[in-house]
């Protein structure tokens, strides 16, 4: 657990480049918010772990993204149910139906469908706030945060040392 | 393009996935026979076992070992039982949700086969509404009472009657006898008729000699009038003595016959009992061969109902999955298939035969056309012909409508037992059949039915009951009949009506036996009432013969005496009056 958020700490206060972490902030949250055992979600996981998109971020949002899931399942019903019955959708709705992969994609199952939605709607603009916020904690938080006496005293732990021994290490998935 | 992609991260995803797929691919035939038993137990609404399930990729084959499938009526038969059953099926149908199976083939079809042990029902079909053979077995009952006990039980009045007249004759009988004492003997009678007879004779001449026969002649009328009145007491007495004797023969005559007539209305034999003895014979066993002749009705249609229901019935779990069907192709398309149907009838050779099936489904509307099944068979060793043909289709509204026709010659049936039971038992020793028919099927409602003629017949028969030896002398005579089967109903619970000219024959035989044994049971009945009317009859007839003797007796003694007591004796005056005229005419006359 020290060394998962040690590693969190170390990319985010690292070189590591802020897509790479807005990426993995990105899709962790999309594979969060659909249900897990679908199609899409085997895409998601092999570009995270394919191109270089920090995995801890990757997991960390998947962790929260999933518990958030519980709360905006109703929603993503009620989208689900939206555009899989409106009319206009119906012809490329019906292609579909015959097609195995989308069938194996479960694209007719309401949560399914509005979660995938929700979140293609929203990866965009997360993409980028995650980004800013990354940007801007490494250039304007993160001294005054070392500052402060908790981190002192942080500093003084055996975390600390686990996250130095951390820092240390080159190369893994995390960069 | 080296930066972008993490190769490490790339060759996890590889061996991760490529994991997950060969433990699939490792366990997929164990998986897909957990999956064929759930779901087909489900359809079946019993446990189904599978032994073993292979999985060909190319072309994509399942290959179903040892298959089971429980009979929900009776969970400890299998309904159905398969050896190997293969199907090939539309892998990328089966993809998105379709079962369409080219070719199936079936070997080693048996039914009504024992489990090794009772399977779990899970959905308990509603029991047939089916004429119950053995109750009415057991209310059939064509025993004639016995003498004694018709006797005992016809609530006879004759005995007590009987008992009561003799006791009532008894008191009459001495009433009678205490007023015949009293009459005056035939000699005190003539003795009467003698002095009145003197007294007239006498001719007094003068006054005096006249009243003292008058005198006389009084004093034998009041001896007359007496012994009259003790002779008119009597024939009081006889009179009702006698009416009530006679009114006691006729009702103890009366009482015999009603006795006999309420032994004869026990001992009458009731047609009505002899009715449906073809069903109470063969009931059980045409139902049998019915049931097996509606497999296709009787347990594909609803089978396939079912799983049409079920698949109807959306997931809310966690949202919805939403139909887009283009209502083109078919959820579930059994296009052919073969089966290999052992029958194993009851003492005879088993026999393999062909059956086939094309265009199976539930959604007829989507192929166009009805689902056909067929069997044929002309090599059988213990028939000569069998053919049997039909039809269904379920429309979208799920309404199933079909025809079956069946043609079966030549059959030879040897030692079937029709009924075995503690108190009758009955064997068709040997026969041969010949049956067609047709049933048609309407909205789930079957109609029509088929005829069974059997000829050669020999029954062999036992039971304890005692009149299972009716049947054993009426089945004796039995050379040939046929059985009418009608069917109706709903598809799921069929009811089967048998008619059969066996009832006219065996009806025939048996009241004529029961009848000739009920004559002969009235004839003892009979029999023993008249030995107890004729004993007190025996005894009052004489009686009263002698007692209306007596009487006509009593009535000529009291004529007598009324003709004794109008005798007087102023006669004597008058016929000496008239004799004193006629010599005074003579005298002045001369002779006129």
């Amino acid at each position: 657990m020290l060394g998962m958020l040690a590693k969190l700490l170390k990319a985010l206060n690292s070189e590591t480049s802020p897509w790479s972490l807005a990426w993995g902030i990105a899709l962790g949250m999309m594979l969060g918010f659909t249900p897990l055992l679908s199609l899409h979600n085997i895409v998601l996981v092999l570009i995270a772990f394919t191109f270089r998109v920090n995995l801890s971020f990757f997991f960390l949002s998947f962790a929260v993204c999933s518990g958030l899931a519980y709360a905006l399942d109703p929603l993503f019903d009620f989208v689900g149910e939206w555009l899989l019955t409106a009319s206009s959708l119906q012809g490329l709705w019906f292609a579909l139906y015959e097609l195995p992969l989308a069938r194996l994609a479960q694209f007719n199952h309401t949560i399914t469908l509005g979660s995938v939605a929700v979140s293609l709607l929203f990866i965009v603009p997360v993409l980028f706030i995650a980004r800013f916020v990354i940007v801007n904690y490494r250039s304007r938080i993160q001294k005054r945060i070392e500052k402060l006496p908790l981190v002192q005293l942080i500093k003084g732990t055996k975390f600390w040392a686990t996250y130095q021994k951390v820092s240390g290490l080159r190369g893994g998935f995390s960069s | 393009m080296k930066q972008m992609i993490r190769w490490p991260g790339l060759l996890a995803f590889v061996v991760v996935f490529g994991g997950i797929a060969l433990l699939l691919s490792i366990f997929l035939e164990p998986l897909a026979k957990t999956a064929l038993q759930s779901t087909l137990t489900r359809l079946n609404g019993a446990e189904v076992n599978i032994a073993e399930v292979e999985i060909q990729r190319a072309p994509f084959a399942v290959t179903v070992k040892g298959l089971e499938m429980t009979d929900p009526q009776t969970p400890e038969l299998n309904r159905l039982q398969v050896t190997t059953l293969r199907a090939e099926v539309a892998f990328l149908e089966l993809l998105i949700g379709r079962v369409h199976i080219q070719d199936l083939t079936a070997a080693g079809v048996r039914f009504a086969q024992p489990r090794a042990s009772a399977g779990a029902v899970r959905t308990r079909e509603p029991a047939q509404d089916q004429q119950n053979w053995r109750e009415r077995l057991e209310s059939f009952d064509i025993e004639l009472p016995s003498t004694e006990s018709v006797l005992a039980g016809a609530n006879i009045q004759t005995p007590a009657l009987i008992e009561q007249v003799e006791t009532q004759f008894k008191e009459r009988e001495a009433q009678f006898n205490t007023a015949r004492e009293q009459l005056p003997s035939t000699e005190k009678v003539e003795e009467y008729q003698q002095r009145i007879e003197t007294i007239l004779d006498s001719k007094p001449s003068n006054a005096r000699e006249l009243l003292a026969a008058r005198e006389a002649l009084k004093e034998i009328k009041d001896e007359i009038e007496a012994d009259r009145e003790r002779v008119r007491e009597f024939l009081a007495v006889a009179r009702g003595t006698l009416e009530a004797t006679q009114q006691d023969v006729r009702a103890i005559r009366q009482a015999s016959e009603q006795d006999l007539a309420r032994a004869q209305e026990l001992l009458r034999f009731d047609p009505q009992a002899l009715t449906e003895l073809s069903g109470i014979l063969f009931g059980q066993k045409v139902e049998q061969w019915a049931q097996y002749g509606l497999v296709a009705f009787d347990f594909i249609a609803p089978m396939l109902n079912r799983a049409q229901q079920e698949q109807q019935s959306p997931s809310r779990w966690e949202g919805r999955y939403i139909e887009f069907d283009g209502a083109t192709q078919p959820t579930f398309w059994l296009k052919n298939a073969a089966f290999d149907v052992i029958l194993e009838p009851q003492n005879a050779t088993p026999v393999s035969i062909a059956a086939s099936l094309k265009d199976l489904t539930w959604q007829h509307d989507r192929i166009g056309r009805a689902t056909t099944f067929a069997v044929n068979n002309d090599s059988a060793p213990w028939w000569q012909e069998l053919a049997l043909s039909g039809d269904f289709y379920v429309n979208a509204g799920g309404d199933i409508r079909g025809a079956q026709r069946w043609q079966l010659a030549g059959a030879a049936l040897n030692n079937l037992q029709l009924i075995e039971q503690t108190e009758f038992a009955a064997q068709l020793t040997e026969a041969l059949l010949n049956s067609q028919g047709e049933i048609a099927l309407n909205a789930g409602v079957l109609s029509g039915g088929g005829a069974l003629d059997f000829s050669s017949v020999d029954f062999g028969t036992g039971g304890e009951s005692s009149w299972a030896r009716y049947f054993e002398q009426a089945l004796d005579s039995v050379q040939a009949f046929d059985i009418q089967l009608g069917i109706s109903g709903e598809m799921a619970s069929p009811q089967f009506q048998i008619g059969s000219n066996l009832d006219n024959q065996l009806a025939s035989s048996l009241q004529n036996m029961a009848q000739q044994e009920a004559s002969d049971r009235l004839a003892e009945v009979r029999a023993s009432l008249n030995a107890r009317t004729e004993g007190v009859l025996s005894e009052l007839r004489p009686w009263l013969e002698r007692a209306e003797a007596l009487q006509a007796q009593g009535v000529a003694t009291e004529d007598i005496f009324a003709e004794l007591l109008r005798s007087e004796v102023g006669d004597v005056v008058d016929a000496e009056r008239e004799r004193l005229l006629r010599r005074l005419g003579e005298r002045l006359g001369g002779g006129g």
